[in-house]
């Protein structure tokens, strides 16, 4: 960084955020992290109730066995790959909340997520669940959130106030060097998407400048747009510029498995312990805890297998909150495997008693979307 | 009756399409919705006809037609001996032969497809065998590669016949199959992942019209099938097939794969699903449910005669409306296509208009998921937005090369004289070309009128 780039950023910032004093820069600033299990994640076999023998009856096949799972207390154990979220739920940063869904699950990837994403039934309803809280809230960031992969839908809403970006480099290469068209509103035909088109531009150059001058691109190496722990090293380059940017949104697709589930499943989990771990390991203890990881996925699976060695699309489900204001423990009934409908485990936490406790505790604003909510104490 | 007389000559003229010809925005207009963009024909003839006689030609000139292109070569004896026999082969084995040959067999299709895209003399069959791949989605990291390119022929079979054959002879081919897992569903262990996608995704659409006990009798109905390489085929496993009488959206029948693919065609929602794509896909991402509803009963009473419901869209009110013209975003395909009315695409090769595509978000052969590409305004965000910005400017730096090191910009020019009207030119340089070729526009500019086409690049 020169010296002009230096005046111009100290012009913008206010006093007191510079940019060089960089722990004072984000010590107020909160990152919600969010990874989509893209495909319906298998919630038993992500949290195993292996002290119920009714489990390893429902799964011949496809079941952890008793002696490879790490047991967190009597009844429940994690899946073999999560070694690094066993040593976060033994700091207490890691809440596991059993048995989420919601009312009547809708069992279309598609429609479920969106669910989820919206944070309500109502198919009219186009906006995002952390979106109407920006909005309501008459919140204004550098932009809602940076989305690297997987759905848009959480923060989407009536004028785009997000990013998806694959690739930070190439991102803030040639995002810092856009030029909108400039004569965009004499343009005689201006319709909705060439407006659409032309906010796009402004917000890509708006951010991809920032970041042009608080993120050192050249010190994450070269990344691998697919890869959930790319995903997790450009997150961490986000969080530790401290920039003013709410949430980050991560995904890690091939959750829905159909067949031959053990090994593919497995390896899924792996990726997603061994980005976690990264994180944790490159943030400060500071950043951390200004920093709250959630886990979603639009259903669980099936209690008994298929006779493809997999499971097909369930109801109820657990997901992971992690970070360092997180107050840790399992939440919520072990898994009821014999009460069932169609085969699937009954929910018991609706998902959105977690965005009530996001709202509430997380973010702390005036007012509430999910008040019909009491919230978790997860945090 | 005078009175009348004139009245009624008023509302014809007022009302009727027909009687004026074409102007050059409503041809462009047309054309770049049904094709690409090098239509002779059209540049030539459109002052001379009248809205309903364009759209006759364009439908009339989309009959069936084979690829241009050679078939690329398949191991097709190794296929059907190793990865397609019944007979019990190593593990060691298979894995060999998937090496020797999967990756660069994906390649090879890609590569064939990529090719008949651009010298296609048949551009809508083209652009529909492209929407009903993004339909009925399948996908090269789960199917191999032959499979692939012969369901790639289905398409291209009834593009543009009858949805009926075309839902049909998608369901016989294997392809969807082992994309969604069915070859692995048996009558006493069942997967639903196809059934339950055949219903959700490619005939009715999802809604509360049906159940999950829907879901399990199509599973049943389509249990025990099994592929046939050499016919490209499914076929029944007596032993293995749940077929039979069932109860299918509250009607009790005999149920197989033919009496799923009836039953679902039966259902209003199956036209209402597939008559919206094709508004989105033609006329706006906006539709007015009422005209929706006349085109899909149209569309169901012809029984599923692509040609008359698409026909109806193309000589709707809706579709010529001008606020309707260039409202659609086009795809990373469509730009490519478009522009190849000034690029020569030979200069390129396949494989960096491949990577180009990718980045800007799509692939041949690899939809984002079993849903296909949303299209619309998901083509423009930053990093797909970033990606055309960098694929047309890599394009135009290209072509500009080219035609610098040969010291002949000629050959651009006469592409413009060959294809547009010369006295008055709409032609689409975007900003980010080339200072030479700003400058080339600049000459060319002084004879004819130009009308900079700011996004004609991003919208058609």
């Amino acid at each position: 960084m020169n010296r002009r780039d230096f005046i111009k950023i100290s012009s913008i910032v206010p006093f007191g955020l510079n940019p060089f004093l960089k722990v004072s820069a984000s010590a107020n600033q909160k990152y919600l992290v969010l990874i989509e299990l893209k495909g319906g994640n298998d919630g038993l076999n992500t949290l195993i109730p292996y002290s119920n023998d009714k489990y390893y009856e429902s799964r011949p096949n496809i079941h952890i066995k008793k002696e490879d799972v790490i047991t967190l207390n009597k009844d429940l154990g994690l899946n073999p790959k999560l070694r690094g979220l066993k040593g976060l739920f033994d700091e207490g940063d890691l809440a596991i909340i059993q048995n989420v869904g919601y009312e009547k699950v809708n069992l279309s990837h598609f429609t479920s997520l969106d669910i989820w994403e919206r944070g309500s039934y109502d198919r009219l309803d186009n906006s995002g669940w952390l979106y109407k809280i920006f909005r309501e809230n008459n919140k204004k960031f550098l932009t809602d959130g940076i989305v690297f992969r997987g759905s848009t839908g959480a923060l989407n809403g009536g004028k785009p106030e997000f990013l998806k970006v694959g690739n930070l480099q190439s991102f803030i290469k040639h995002g810092s060097r856009i030029r909108p068209e400039k004569d965009a509103n004499k343009i005689k035909t201006f319709n909705s998407l060439q407006t659409h088109l032309y906010r796009s531009q402004k917000l890509t150059l708006k951010v991809a400048s920032k970041f042009n001058d608080v993120i050192d691109i050249d010190s994450i190496g070269k990344i691998n747009n697919k890869s959930l722990n790319d995903q997790m090293k450009q997150t961490a380059e986000i969080i530790k510029s401290g920039v003013d940017i709410p949430v980050i949104k991560l995904g890690l697709k091939n959750f829905d498995t159909h067949a031959n589930q053990f090994d593919e499943h497995q390896n899924l989990l792996g990726e997603l312990d061994k980005a976690i771990r990264a994180l944790k390991k490159s943030l400060s203890l500071n950043e951390w805890v200004n920093t709250l990881v959630v886990t979603y996925s639009e259903f669980g699976r099936r209690v008994d297998e298929n006779g493809s060695m997999g499971t097909d699309h369930g109801e109820a489900s657990c997901l992971f909150c992690m970070g360092g204001s997180v107050k840790g423990g399992i939440f919520g009934d072990n898994p009821d495997l014999t009460n069932v409908h169609n085969n699937n485990l009954i929910y018991k936490t609706d998902f959105r008693e977690i965005y009530a406790t996001i709202e509430n505790n997380w973010f702390g604003y005036d007012k509430k979307i999910f008040d019909d909510f009491t919230g978790l104490n997860f945090i | 009756m005078l009175q009348f007389m004139i009245r009624f000559f008023l509302c014809y003229a007022l009302l009727s399409p027909l009687t004026h010809s074409l102007d050059l925005d409503e041809a462009r207009h047309l054309w770049g919705r049904t094709g690409y963009a090098n239509t002779e024909y059209f540049v030539n003839n459109y002052k001379n006809i009248s809205r309903k006689e364009a759209v006759k030609y364009v439908l009339d000139n989309a009959q069936y037609s084979e690829p241009v292109v050679e078939k690329p070569e398949f191991d097709d004896d190794g296929y059907m001996k190793i990865l397609y026999s019944n007979k019990k082969v190593k593990k060691a084995t298979k894995r060999k032969f998937r090496q020797a040959n999967s990756v660069q067999d994906k390649r090879k299709i890609t590569d064939w497809w990529h090719k008949e895209l651009l010298n296609t003399n048949n551009q809508f069959q083209e652009k529909m065998v492209l929407f009903w791949h993004g339909h009925f989605t399948s996908d090269t990291a789960k199917v191999q590669a032959p499979l692939m390119y012969s369901q790639n022929q289905v398409f291209r079979k009834n593009a543009l016949g009858n949805f009926r054959e075309l839902f049909t002879d998608v369901f016989q081919n294997p392809a969807i199959h082992y994309y969604l897992d069915n070859n692995k569903n048996r009558a006493n262990s069942l997967n639903e992942n196809l059934a339950r996608e055949m219903m959700e995704l490619y005939s009715m659409g999802e809604g509360d019209h049906y159940t999950e006990s829907d879901v399990k009798t199509i599973a049943r109905a389509i249990s025990g099938l099994y592929p046939d390489y050499q016919s490209k085929k499914m076929k029944v496993n007596q032993k293995k097939t749940g077929a039979g009488f069932n109860i299918l959206l509250g009607d009790f029948q005999y149920y197989d794969l033919d009496g799923v693919i009836g039953k679902l065609l039966e259902q209003d929602k199956t036209a209402e699903f597939i008559t919206r794509k094709l508004w989105v896909e033609f006329i706006s991402y906006e539709v007015d449910e009422s005209r929706l509803n006349e085109f899909s009963k149209i569309f169901k009473d012809s029984d599923y005669d692509l040609k008359t419901v698409i026909s109806e869209i193309l000589n709707s009110d809706e579709f010529w409306d001008e606020k309707n013209r260039n409202a659609l975003i086009k795809s990373p395909f469509d730009m490519i296509a478009s522009s190849s009315i000034f690029f020569d695409y030979s200069a390129v090769g396949s494989k960096k208009i491949n990577n180009w595509m990718r980045e800007a978000g799509i692939r041949l052969f690899r939809p984002p998921d079993v849903k296909g590409w949303r299209g619309g305004k998901n083509w423009i965000n930053a990093d797909l937005l970033l990606a055309r910005n960098a694929m047309m400017q890599k394009l135009s730096k290209k072509i500009t090369d080219n035609y610098k090191n040969n010291n002949d910009y000629s050959s651009l020019r006469n592409i413009v004289k060959k294809f547009a009207d010369p006295k008055r030119v709409i032609f689409a340089i975007n900003e980010t070309m080339p200072k030479k070729l700003l400058k080339l526009k600049r000459k060319i500019n002084k004879k004819s009128q130009f009308v900079l086409g700011h996004d004609n690049f991003n919208f058609k």
